[in-house]
């Protein structure tokens, strides 16, 4: 039955959207022609039913793995009648046949959103185009899953009495419920800026409203996918148990891409705000961030990208390749035809100089973008050419993100501080110089510790000094709503305020980063029960095993007092369900001033555990606890979420600034379809 | 003094010190760590653990891991250069055991593709500064 | 004032690069079951080993000549072994059927007894599985991902490396040639 209704609502869906994309280009023909278009005729009504269609797909799948209704190929591979409710509703984007359905569900309510945000508009052919654009790719999608990629598909042969359930690494841990949908949302939303671009180019119009809008919703977007991509790195860190939190595997890197494009277009429209400039840079780029999107989809989907070793699926590859083939050859026409008209007739004036620093931002993002791109695609290449096997992994990446990443401190340390048009160096200076001084004495007083590398310090010393340009400004604009007698927390939201909030977040995470990389330590302890020993300048000690079992787990844990206060639980854990996967569980002792990450790595012979490595040779009863000692880790996330605090009171208006600063650019309206 | 050399005392004064404390914390006037110990991370952060997708031998505790790993110290003491003990890996495993491809042939464009790009950021900021000073 | 077109230009030169990268992508083989690989075993005698099955008999590689040995090494938490186990079985149970004497053994990679058990009930996988605790089976063998079948001659050689999913009768003609080539 879910089977049913399931593929009806997608089918359902599909026809409406695009129904609804005909009917919209129909009524833009007919504005166009200047013919009165009868209110039923109008394409935007129809993403009710659109809405319905998603909606019962949606719920019929949801239905089925509430109920453990194995007739369903995908609820027989991911959900077991043991897994609790979290779990089954998050099984629908777990894994990757089901996740599809959640990228439809959010770009319907995306679009809906756009419809009802500007309906007082919708007679404006931007507004039309728009929302001919993203009936378009609701069609795409929903097609997918109407067809080629049916989640809905049913099981061959008997039923099974058990399902396989989750995949264990995805069920231990709630924020599988919060970090696919927080991706999707990201990814998903930069599909409006997308639509706007391609409108305003086809109607030859660029002025300051769609603009605004299209930032709005850029940096909505991009605040979400900053959000989700730091979540999901700290999920891979508390579940996988290696210690770390970022591999640069496709997948991931299939994430940064549009995140890394995206930080360079949220910059390069704040220039265009202002000064008019960078017109066509910044309808490349957002259309370069849509693609990378659907790049995006295509890498995780096509299997294209996975070891030899994967068995590759599907007829789906293709078709999201000729998706975005359409994508960028039809952006790139739309450039190559109306590109030329749209070039500001102002032109930066010099290099030092706000506008000069967001270049620099820009370059730097988008060519460290295409490193990453390149990284990535580099072994399907050359096996391609050579017929060999090769990797390209952290060394390569990291090599690459430590330069990017002091050069984008620096920036962040010497732009806020610097004017638009020109800026004065003694000026700058002496904006900056405290902040430095602070920076100069704590990387005296780091090295007089011992503290050793120069990359570190230079990252330290950027770092204080771009927190200091941030708070500068912050301490600025409070002071200017106390002296407009307005409410204190206008000073800390709109852009201004908003970004520099985020642009701590960014120095939390930085420092972070760099802290635990550069002073991680790992040990592999061997404990008898009742040792203690010492590791990175904390002590764990073995104090016993633990069996757990539940209808959803079986697991094996090793009771360890660590720094002689807190238990902790690294385990061994087998989780129900067909297929019965054993995963080492981690346990983390987070602190703010560094984590102690514990996993169960092998136990003395002679002990019936289930699961851990046995290892001759050990005596028996003893335990091998693989310990890392991360320093300031937890400021990675605490980064993470101011950036998103950030994000969201940037995207509050603060007061109109006056519109002195900007440069008079006449800009031509032209009117075509 | 002029103003203008005034100004720059303050400045000037910061990167001196801060230049100094750089490099000693450059770590170049300390004891060199062992040679052996340096030569073994190095080689463990570029080899990958053989059953696992990504991770290096340093970063994984399966068996093959650790087993390459005590290989791996082993050469190192017995003095065999690191490019053969690369050499003995990639013979067994392919060349997909390492986390990054040997920097020849067709490989060589991972590394000079961000050398370029680092060169267009150069390019560009000279342009506008170049056309800036034409300009009146 | 006469406008340059360098905007068009760029773009124009761009849609012909994306479209090159496209063509690429899209040419790219969708994998038929699994890649016979040109490992450097293949011609030589296979690496020794003995090892416990899972109910705890001692194989060795020396009882295994004689015939054709498919050496199958798969995990529970490996996707495509899951994808490939059905094919195992239906091609184990195709050489008995034809009295072809292949012997299929599996071989554990990086896995626990527990996962392991559970995984063959599952899929209803009859044919011996091999431990290999220490991992230095797989070493030997140079496999570093699972799946990953090893196809041996009666006379001990190394016949073939298949990566990858197999599928039934993809094995079976790669037995059949090991059956048939140089001992």
């Amino acid at each position: 039955m879910p089977a049913v209704l399931g593929t009806l609502g997608a089918v359902i869906a599909f026809a409406a959207a695009l129904l609804g994309l005909v009917v919209q280009l129909v009524e833009l023909r007919l504005r166009a022609l200047r013919r009165t278009v009868p209110v039923w005729l109008e394409g935007r009504w129809l993403i009710a039913l659109v809405g319905a269609g998603v909606l019962l797909a949606v719920g019929s799948m949801q239905y089925a793995l509430i109920t453990h209704d194995f007739a369903l190929a995908y609820v027989a591979d991911n959900n077991a009648t043991v897994t609790p409710l979290l779990y089954s509703i998050t099984g629908m984007w777990s894994a990757l046949e089901g996740s599809i359905l959640l990228w439809g569900l959010i770009l319907t309510i995306v679009t809906a959103a756009v419809i009802v945000l500007y309906r007082r508009r919708h007679t404006d052919p931007v507004v039309g185009w728009a929302t001919a654009v993203l009936f378009g790719c609701l069609t795409f999608f929903l097609w997918l899953i109407a067809g080629p990629a049916s989640p809905f598909e049913r099981t061959g042969g008997t039923l099974p009495s058990q399902g396989a359930g989750p995949n264990a690494l995805l069920q231990d841990n709630p924020l599988v419920a919060i970090h696919p949908p927080l991706i999707y949302t990201g990814l998903v939303c930069f599909s409006v800026p997308f639509a706007f671009v391609v409108a305003t180019l086809v109607v030859g119009r660029f002025d300051d409203e769609w603009r605004l809008e299209s930032r709005r919703w850029a940096v909505f977007a991009w605040t979400v996918l900053t959000v989700g991509v730091v979540l999901g790195a700290w999920w891979s860190y508390q579940v996988l148990g290696w210690g770390g939190f970022w591999g640069w595997d496709p997948v991931e890197n299939a994430a940064l891409l549009p995140w890394l494009v995206g930080t360079a277009y949220v910059h390069s429209i704040v220039v265009e705000e202002r000064r008019g400039l960078l017109r066509v840079w910044n309808a490349t780029l957002g259309m370069a961030v849509f693609a990378l999107t659907i790049l995006a989809t295509y890498f995780t989907r096509s299997g294209v990208l996975e070891s030899v070793h994967a068995f590759s699926s599907s007829t789906l590859g293709p078709l999201i390749l000729a998706f975005l083939t359409v994508v960028v050859v039809g952006g790139l026409a739309l450039l190559a035809w109306r590109g030329d008209r749209l070039r500001s007739p102002v032109r930066i004036d010099e290099p030092m100089s706000r506008e000069g620093a967001f270049v620099v931002n820009n370059v730097l993002f988008v060519g460290f973008a295409a490193v990453v791109l390149l990284g990535t695609v580099f072994p399907l290449a050359f096996q391609a050419i050579r017929h060999e096997t090769v990797t390209v992994g952290p060394p390569y990446f990291d090599a690459v993100a430590v330069p990017v990443g002091i050069c984008v401190l620096f920036l962040m340390a010497v732009a806020p501080v610097l004017s638009w048009r020109h800026a004065d160096l003694w000026v700058s200076w002496r904006r900056l110089a405290p902040s430095a001084w602070a920076a100069t004495a704590l990387v005296v007083v780091l090295v007089a510790t011992g503290v050793r590398g120069v990359g570190t310090l230079v990252a330290y010393f950027l770092a204080v000094v771009a927190a200091g340009a941030a708070v500068r400004t912050l301490a600025g604009n409070l002071r200017s709503t106390r002296g407009r007698a307005a409410p204190l927390w206008h000073g800390l939201v709109g852009r201004s305020s908003g970004g520099m909030i985020v642009h701590l977040g960014v120095v939390l995470a930085c420092v972070g980063i760099v802290t635990s990389v550069s002073f991680a330590t790992r040990a592999e302890v061997t404990l008898a029960p009742g040792q203690t020993k010492a590791v990175g300048g904390h002590t764990v000690t073995y104090l016993g095993l633990r069996e757990v079992s539940d209808p959803v787990r079986k697991a094996t844990q090793v009771v360890v007092r660590v720094d002689g206060r807190g238990v902790f639980y690294p385990a061994v854990t087998q989780f129900a369900g067909r297929s019965g996967q054993v995963v080492g569980t981690p346990a983390i002792d987070s602190g703010v001033l560094g984590d102690v990450y514990l996993t169960f790595d092998a136990i003395g012979q002679g002990s019936s555990v289930s699961g851990a490595q046995l290892v001759p040779g050990l005596r028996p009863g003893s335990v091998v606890l693989g310990v890392t000692v991360q320093p300031l880790l937890a400021w990675l996330w605490t980064g993470g979420l101011v950036v998103g605090i950030g994000g969201l009171l940037a995207l509050i208006p603060a007061r109109r600034r006056a519109r002195g600063s900007r440069a008079a650019v006449p800009t031509a309206v032209l009117e075509a379809v | 003094m002029s103003p203008g050399a005034r100004r720059l005392l303050g400045p000037g004064l910061l990167l001196v010190v801060l230049g100094v404390a750089l490099l000693i914390g450059s770590g170049v006037f300390d004891t060199p760590a062992p040679a052996a110990s340096t030569r073994i991370a190095a080689l463990e952060r570029i080899v990958r653990c053989p059953s696992c997708q990504d991770l290096s031998v340093a970063q994984s505790n399966a068996a093959s891991s650790i087993a390459v790993r005590r290989e791996i110290a082993d050469a190192v003491h017995a003095g065999i250069s690191s490019q053969e003990i690369l050499n003995t890996l990639t013979a067994r495993y392919g060349t997909s055991i390492l986390l990054v491809p040997p920097a020849s042939g067709l490989s060589t464009a991972l590394w000079v593709a961000p050398i370029v790009l680092a060169s267009v950021l150069v390019l560009v900021l000279a342009t506008v500064a170049i056309r800036r000073r034409r300009s009146p | 004032m006469r406008r340059s077109h360098i905007v068009r230009i760029v773009a124009i030169v761009a849609i012909v690069a994306f479209a090159g990268i496209a063509v690429f992508l899209a040419t790219r083989p969708v994998a038929q079951g699994a890649t016979q690989v040109d490992s450097p075993l293949i011609g030589t005698m296979a690496p020794a080993f003995s090892a416990q099955t899972l109910s705890g008999t001692d194989v060795s590689l020396e009882s295994l000549r004689g015939h054709v040995v498919a050496l199958s090494f798969f995990a529970s938490w490996c996707g495509p072994c899951r994808i490939e186990a059905p094919e195992l079985a239906t091609f184990q149970f195709d050489q008995r059927h034809r009295g072809t004497g292949v012997e299929l053994y599996g071989v554990v990679f990086n896995d626990s007894d527990v996962a392991v058990r559970s995984f063959l009930h599952a899929y209803g996988l009859e044919y011996p599985v091999l431990t290999d605790p220490s991992g230095s089976i797989a070493n030997d063998f140079g496999v570093t991902g699972p799946p990953v079948t090893v196809v041996l001659t009666p006379g001990g050689k190394v016949a073939a490396v298949l990566e990858g999913a197999v599928t039934s009768t993809q094995l079976s003609q790669v037995t059949e040639a090991a059956g048939r080539g140089p001992a």
